[in-house]
């Protein structure tokens, strides 16, 4: 940082030197408070943020081992690797299908409970607790609990399904239905959090426009159509956003539930890389699967901000 | 809305259809903790024999065995030490941090907030392989010191603050400076009273984040001592299996309690964290 930047403006200008270099010893120190100010935060975020992130470049690039001190770089090794790993490629379509089901899911119902506690209704405030709570909850214990009630025999899902005459589900067990299990409990556990956001969105629509509608005799339908939806165009372009990132982190609900399986059909590129660095300790390698996902994840905010973020528009 | 007899009744059916399928909803959403909390006292044998069925008696030995068997006043008590740790860190590296973005002068402003704030954009889980290798070096492995520093300061908490900061008339600091208070007095003495709402929100946020971790304290402790209560309650639901449901459960419950109860509280200063940080 540069913090004689202040005098050196003031040299510049020249003139009325006397009372210029007051002020700019003025800012001198404003300067280095300012800098000693932000030094907590900034040794802290530079040091397990920005440090790490580079680091894992480099690190990627190398065939270090946890066990072993020493490590040699080996160029693109690891990312040849990755590309005809199979295991790897599996956890990557796992997560697309994770995430390709669980943000749509999770922003429509986010919406719709959000427009639901937005209209007349009576207790809003124990609704939104309500939808709520399970995002305080921990996803450990969530997991555990929710595995009792996926639970073939004993579970309450089945319980429900057989009461309504239907065939019973594997659930967890099944490689076909353990990550639609995951998905649901990620739905339920979510969802508030997004719907928050929404109500925010939606308490900043001016009521004018409902208003002025109204007398022009728009449907219910056109109202949501034409003021609501793109009115929080902003708000659904952040919530997706944010979601993608989010749900591309999914890991705890996998090591707690199905631990992956069964055969590999929940394995998600988290989870993979969790198992590649600290199970089996190549750390080399699973610094180039955190690389991938990193690229995987930009790639992505990247297509929303082109084919979505262009089109929304911010003035109200 | 229209006040004509017909669309006042029409007015009136929707509001009842919406409320019951929100109801319908809350059900869906209580359900799975109110059946967590009554099977936690069922006796484990009945778990067997009937899903639907209350418990024919209260089962403490659920508790006493999941209290005992994954040390949960050490675990609790790891998991609160940390967690408010870093929360208060937190309070205090925002606070300074966010002072500076809101109310000082010094070169590279803009482009010093935007790395502050870029960190909010950086996954956890990329960065985890090489976090593990700087906290090796720092030989904080398996420390708390691993579990509270790396977490002790965030772009949202900097973010937040400064929001609310903007907010103090610059008055006061002129009315301060008149009195001789330096910035620091200042800060202290009339900054940070005012901003106690902003800093309950972090501090709740936080601290709610840091309880529910999973991932980081896994990787970055490995004794006994050290064992955050998540990890506690997965290393216990490992060992019990598809058997010991009452117990499983019983420790499920004692583990999300302390953050569902201080959300309870805290509801609105939660809220607000997501809120008011530019997420909308």
């Amino acid at each position: 940082m540069h913090v004689d930047d202040g005098i050196d403006k003031a040299s510049r200008t020249g003139r009325a030197a006397r009372p210029l270099a007051r002020v700019s010893l003025k800012r001198h120190r404003e300067s280095l408070s300012a800098l000693l100010f932000l030094l907590p935060a900034g040794i802290i975020l530079f040091t397990f943020q920005f440090l790490p992130a580079v680091d894992v470049f480099r690190l990627s690039l190398t065939d270090r081992l946890l066990i072993r001190p020493f490590s040699n770089f080996v160029g693109l090794d690891n990312y040849q690797r990755l590309m005809t790993d199979g295991r790897f490629w599996n956890s990557v379509g796992n997560t697309f299908y994770f995430v390709l089901a669980s943000v749509p899911l999770q922003i429509a119902l986010a919406l719709s409970l959000a427009l639901g506690l937005a209209g007349k209704v009576r207790a809003v405030g124990f609704f939104r607790t309500t939808f709520f709570l399970p995002v305080v909850a921990s996803m450990v214990a969530v997991s555990v609990v929710w595995e009792w009630l996926y639970h073939p025999s004993v579970g309450l899902f089945n319980a429900v399904i057989e009461l309504a005459g239907g065939t019973p589900v594997q659930w967890l067990q099944s490689s076909q239905w353990a990550m639609p299990a995951i998905i649901i409990l990620i739905v339920w556990k979510g969802t508030g959090y997004y719907m928050v956001i929404y109500l925010a969105g939606l308490m900043d629509i001016p009521k004018q426009y409902y208003e002025a509608a109204h007398i022009d005799g728009a449907r219910k339908w056109d109202l949501f159509r034409y003021i609501t939806w793109p009115m929080l165009a902003p708000t659904s372009y952040l919530v997706l956003v944010l979601q993608v990132i989010n749900s591309f982190q999914v890991f705890a609900v996998v090591y707690v539930m199905t631990g992956g399986g069964p055969v590999r059909s929940t394995e998600v590129v988290v989870f993979y890389l969790y198992q590649r660095a600290f199970e089996s300790f190549e750390f080399g390698y699973a610094s180039a699967i955190s690389v991938a996902m990193f690229l995987f994840l930009v790639t992505a905010t990247i297509l929303q901000r082109v084919f979505i973020g262009s089109k929304v528009s911010y003035e109200r | 809305m229209s006040r004509l007899g017909s669309g006042s009744q029409q007015l009136n059916r929707e509001v009842l259809m919406v409320s019951l399928f929100l109801s319908l909803a809350a059900f869906i959403w209580l359900f799975p903790f109110v059946w967590t909390l009554v099977a936690s006292f069922k006796p484990n044998n009945e778990f067997f024999t009937t899903i639907w069925g209350l418990p024919s008696r209260a089962a403490i030995e659920n508790y006493t065995t999941a209290y005992r068997d994954m040390n949960y006043p050490r675990a609790l008590a790891n998991s609160l030490f940390v967690a408010t740790s870093a929360a208060l860190l937190q309070c205090v590296t925002g606070t300074l941090a966010a002072f500076a973005f809101a109310r000082m002068r010094f070169p590279a402003k803009e482009v010093i907030f935007m790395l502050f704030l870029a960190t909010m954009m950086i996954p956890g889980t990329v960065t985890l392989t090489a976090n593990f290798l700087i906290l090796a070096k720092l030989n904080w492995i398996d420390t708390y010191w691993a579990l509270i520093i790396p977490h002790g300061a965030s772009g949202f908490s900097v973010f937040l603050l400064r929001q609310f900061f903007r907010t103090v008339p610059m008055e006061l600091e002129e009315a301060a400076r008149l009195d001789g208070a330096g910035r620091l007095r200042f800060l202290w003495s009339v900054v940070v009273p005012l901003a106690r709402p902003a800093l309950t929100t972090v501090f709740v946020f936080i601290f709610i984040t840091n309880y529910n971790d999973f991932l980081w304290p896994l990787v970055m402790t490995n004794s006994q001592d050290l064992r955050v209560i998540q990890v506690a309650l997965s290393i216990f639901q490992d060992f019990e299996q598809g058997t010991n449901w009452g117990p499983i459960l019983a420790s499920a419950t004692i583990t999300m309690l302390p953050t569902v109860v201080l959300f309870a509280f805290m509801q609105r200063a939660f809220i607000r964290g997501i809120t008011s940080t530019g997420l909308k």
